[in-house]
């Protein structure tokens, strides 16, 4: 089903601490319209799709939304004392 | 005693909830329920025998190309090439039959897995399949995507 790489999508290096940066990055990965929540919507509604596109689709993107995981899962980041900026 | 219908309703069921729970009753009354020891899933491959594979020993595996890459340079190559995929394959969900994006697909599936096999070769598993080591499990070591740089 879903297999774990030890790499993210994008380089990642964490260089300025930001804690309001932070948290709103939190929010729009746990939050109530987090990818989190999202994924798992994707998920369950792939179940009930009509087509073969939907399908694919849904799976692919419900997929899709873990890869912040990689990052946004960073406990440095969840405490708040650290911010992330893309190279 | 095996009369079926004895849990029955004899005015009639006016819901569906009703007609539900009689039906339950009924196949529970008629031994038709799960048994502990029944065996009900279907498994039609654990009782064959598994024919020989032959596998080449992890320290004669063939010594993947070369990039002339630096350990850094190779993760950010095998970083745009599967985004590359990713981004190609949500385009042919929608698009199954365009012949362009499917050679542009294949052709980065090609160097991305080129890429990999040459990073974990060198440098490290990339996923717990990867490991090439005959002596250590190289999987659990350090760094984790998350280990800062500096």
């Amino acid at each position: 089903m879903w297999i774990y790489e030890k790499k993210t999508e994008m380089p990642i290096n964490i260089k300025h601490k930001n804690p309001k940066l932070a948290s709103y990055i939190l929010s729009q990965y746990g939050g109530p319209d987090g990818e989190l929540s999202a994924s798992l919507r994707y998920l369950s509604q792939r179940f009930s799709m009509p087509n073969e596109m939907a399908k694919a689709m849904l799976n692919d993107i419900g997929t899709e939304e873990w890869v912040p995981v990689g990052y946004h899962g960073c406990p440095r980041l969840i405490y708040g004392r650290l911010c992330y900026s893309l190279c | 005693m095996n009369n079926p219908y004895m849990y029955m309703n004899p005015r009639g069921s006016n819901s569906m909830q009703e007609r539900r729970l009689e039906e339950a009753r009924r196949r529970h009354a008629a031994e038709e329920r799960i048994h502990p020891g029944d065996v009900y899933i279907e498994a039609p491959c654990y009782d064959k025998p598994v024919p020989p594979i032959a596998v080449a020993p992890v320290d004669q595996l063939p010594v993947p190309p070369e990039s002339g890459l630096g350990k850094e340079a190779l993760m950010h190559q095998i970083m745009m090439q599967d985004f590359e995929c990713i981004e190609l394959s949500l385009y042919l969900n929608s698009h199954p039959d365009d012949a362009q994006a499917l050679a542009l697909h294949r052709e980065s599936v090609g160097r991305s897995k080129a890429l990999k096999s040459e990073y974990e070769f060198k440098y490290g598993p990339i996923t717990q399949m990867g490991c090439t080591s005959t002596t250590h499990w190289t999987w659990s070591d350090n760094p984790w995507p998350w280990d800062n740089k500096r």
